[in-house]
C-alpha cells in the first residue's frame, strides 16, 4: 500500500484540537482499516517528514442510523473506519495540518 | 477611519476618488469580526462556537477578509461622501461604482487603498442668456375659427332621441349582429349584441353602414357583403360574408339652435349667444398667447443651451429616460413586457431615441435654475399667499400639510414663470414667416428643432 493510501485524512476535532497543544504533539488521523500501526507510522514519516514515536489505532463502528420512509424503517448505519494517533517527537510538529 | 483620500475629475461631470484606510483599522476590523464568527460557527467536529479562531481562518479566511474588505469600503465610503464637506457630492441616484474590483485584496500588514467612481451634479456656468434675436411665426387666426368651435359644441350639446322612423346618415343604431355560415345558421363567435355606432362614420367591423340606411327598429335582416382583396380589415379581405342584423332601436341626434338659450345651457355664465362667442374668442387668443410664448421659450433655451457646454453624467441622462419611459407606460396605462412587445425592440433600443431631446431638457432646466440662482429670481411669501388665497387656520393637520406642499410647488411655479419673463425680456422677437392658426398649434417644434 502507498503511503498516500494508507492516511486518508486528517481528523479535526476539539478532542484532537487539544492533543496537538501539548508539548509532545499528538496527530489524529483517518487512516485505511486495513493498515497496521508499522505501515501507519512508515506512511506518516514519508508523507510529513517527520519522526513519529509511536502509534495508537482504533476500529471505530459505525453509527446507527434510522430513516423512516413509506414502507415502514429503514436500518442503516455509517461506514466503520479506522483511526490513528501518532506521537511525535518532543518539538516536532506536522506544520501542514496545523490548524486546518 | 479614512487616512487620505483624493479626488480626480473625470469626464462627464464624473470623480474618481481614491481613499486609503489605516492597517490598523483593518486589523481590528478583522479581529473583531472572526471572533464574532468564532463564537457562532458550526464546524463539523466541534461544538459551536468551540472552532478554535486558528480554524475557522484556514477554512473561511478568504471570505471574512472579503467582508471586511466590503464593510471597510461601504463605512468609508459613507463617511466621506455624507461628511458635509465634500466638495464632490455624488447623485442620489447614482451608486459609486468600484474600480478594478477582482483585484482588490486585503492586506493586514498593509495600508489598504481602492478607487470608486461616481457621477455628481454637473457644473454649470452660465454667461449668455440674452440678447438673443429669435424669429417667431406671423400666426393668423381665421375668422371663421369661433364659428367652428361653435359647432363642435353644438355636437357636445346635442339631444339624441328615439325615433321610429327610418336609419338615415347621421343617425345613432343600436344593433344585434352575427355572421353566418355558408348553411345560413348564425356562427356563435361573431355575435354582438347591442352594438352601436353612428351611421356614416364606418366605426364597425363590417362596415354596414350604408346597409343599415332605411331600416328601422325591430327589422331584421340578412345582409350580403363583398369585400375587395384590398379591404382594410385583413379577415374579410377577399371574402362574400352573409351578416344577419337586427336592429334594435334608431336614435337621432338634433342639434341645438344657436341663440341665447343654447349660450345659457353650455354655461350659466352667458347671457347672450355673443357672449359665448366673446369669450371663444378671447379663449383662442389665450391659448395662441400661451403657446407663442412657449414657443418664444423654447427658442431661447435652445439658443443657451447651443452656447454653453455641459458635460451631462450618463447617469443624469438615464433617469431622465427613465422618466420617459415610466410616464409613457403610464399614458398608455400599459405593462412594461406588453408595450415592448408592441413596440417590438428592447427597452434601451427605444430609449436611445429620445437621448437627444432628453439630453435638451436636462441642459434647458440645469441652465434655468441656474440662471434663477444668479440673477436671484425668487419669490415672495406674499406672493405665493397672493396666488393661493390665505390659509385655513382651522384646517386639520393633513390639510395643513397638504398646504405646504401646495405653497412649494405654486412657489416653484411662480419662480419658473417669473425665470420666463426675465429671459424673454431680454431677447428680441423679430416677424417671422407666417402661419396658420392650425399649423402653428399642433406643430411640435422641439422635437423637431432637436433633430436637425
Amino acid at each position: 500500500m502507498r503511503a498516500d493510501q494508507v492516511i486518508i485524512e486528517p481528523v479535526l476535532t476539539e478532542k484532537s484540537n487539544i492533543m496537538r497543544e501539548t508539548d509532545v504533539k499528538k496527530y489524529c488521523f483517518k487512516v485505511d482499516p486495513r493498515a497496521n500501526k508499522i505501515q501507519i507510522m512508515a506512511a506518516v514519516e514519508e508523507l510529513f517528514s517527520v519522526k513519529p514515536v509511536s502509534c495508537n489505532v482504533m476500529s471505530v463502528k459505525g453509527k446507527p442510523r434510522f430513516a423512516r420512509t413509506k414502507s415502514g424503517q429503514r436500518k442503516g448505519s455509517t461506514a466503520p473506519w479506522k483511526k490513528a494517533i501518532i506521537t511525535l517527537a518532543k518539538g516536532e510538529s506536522i506544520d501542514v495540518i496545523e490548524g486546518v | 477611519m479614512v487616512s487620505e483620500k483624493t479626488f480626480k475629475e473625470l469626464e462627464h461631470s464624473s470623480v474618481e476618488l481614491t481613499v486609503t484606510v489605516d492597517q490598523d483599522i483593518i486589523k481590528s476590523e478583522y479581529q473583531s469580526l472572526l471572533a464574532d464568527y468564532t463564537k457562532k460557527a458550526h464546524i463539523k467536529g466541534f461544538r459551536k462556537g468551540k472552532a478554535p479562531a486558528k480554524v475557522l481562518e484556514q477554512k473561511y479566511g478568504e471570505g471574512i477578509r472579503a467582508e471586511v474588505m466590503y464593510s471597510v469600503i461601504e463605512r468609508s465610503l459613507k463617511e466621506i461622501l455624507e461628511d458635509k464637506e465634500t466638495a464632490y457630492v455624488p447623485l442620489h441616484y447614482h451608486q459609486p461604482v468600484l474600480q478594478n474590483e477582482d483585484e482588490l485584496e486585503i492586506d493586514l500588514e498593509k495600508d489598504f487603498s481602492y478607487s470608486v467612481v461616481y457621477d455628481v451634479y454637473p457644473k454649470v456656468e452660465v454667461s449668455t442668456y440674452t440678447g438673443f434675436s429669435i424669429p417667431v411665426p406671423e400666426v393668423q387666426v381665421p375668422d371663421d375659427l369661433v364659428d367652428a368651435e361653435l359647432t363642435q359644441l353644438q355636437e357636445q350639446n346635442a339631444l339624441v332621441t328615439v325615433t321610429d322612423s327610418p336609419a338615415e346618415e347621421g343617425s345613432i343604431v343600436t344593433l344585434d349582429y352575427c355572421e353566418l355560415d355558408e348553411a345560413g345558421e348564425p356562427l356563435e363567435e361573431t355575435k354582438r349584441e347591442d352594438f352601436t355606432f353612428t351611421v356614416g362614420t364606418g366605426y364597425n367591423y363590417y362596415q354596414l353602414d350604408a346597409d343599415v340606411i332605411g331600416l328601422k327598429a325591430g327589422d331584421e335582416r340578412t345582409i350580403e357583403k363583398d369585400y375587395p382583396e384590398d379591404h382594410e380589415t385583413k379577415p374579410l379581405a377577399g371574402r362574400k360574408v352573409a351578416v344577419k342584423v337586427a336592429l334594435k332601436a334608431v336614435k337621432r341626434r338634433d342639434l341645438p339652435e344657436l341663440d341665447d338659450d343654447f349660450a345659457q345651457d353650455v354655461s350659466e355664465s352667458y347671457e347672450t349667444l355673443d357672449d359665448l362667442k366673446r369669450d371663444i374668442g378671447k379663449r383662442i387668443h389665450e391659448h395662441l398667447d400661451a403657446r407663442l410664448k412657449e414657443y418664444k421659450l423654447g427658442k431661447v433655451l435652445q439658443q443657451i443651451v447651443k452656447a454653453h457646454e455641459i458635460q451631462l453624467p450618463d447617469s443624469m441622462v438615464r433617469m431622465q429616460l427613465e422618466q420617459t419611459w415610466q410616464s409613457t407606460l403610464q399614458q398608455y396605462r400599459l405593462k412594461e413586457e406588453h408595450m415592448l412587445s408592441i413596440l417590438g425592440t428592447s427597452k434601451e433600443e427605444h430609449l436611445e431615441g429620445f437621448r437627444e431631446r432628453a439630453e435638451q431638457q436636462i441642459k434647458e432646466s440645469l441652465l434655468l435654475n441656474k440662471i434663477i440662482e444668479q440673477e436671484h429670481i425668487e419669490v415672495t411669501d406674499e406672493e405665493v399667499m397672493l396666488s393661493l388665497g390665505p390659509a385655513d387656520e382651522s384646517a386639520d393637520d393633513q390639510a395643513k400639510s397638504n398646504r405646504v406642499y401646495q405653497e412649494m410647488q405654486e412657489r416653484e411655479r411662480l419662480t419658473y414663470e417669473k425665470a420666463t419673463d426675465f429671459l424673454l425680456a431680454g431677447s428680441t422677437f423679430t416677424k417671422g414667416e407666417e402661419m396658420s392658426y392650425e399649423d402653428f398649434m399642433n406643430k411640435r417644434f422641439e422635437a423637431q428643432e432637436t433633430s436637425e
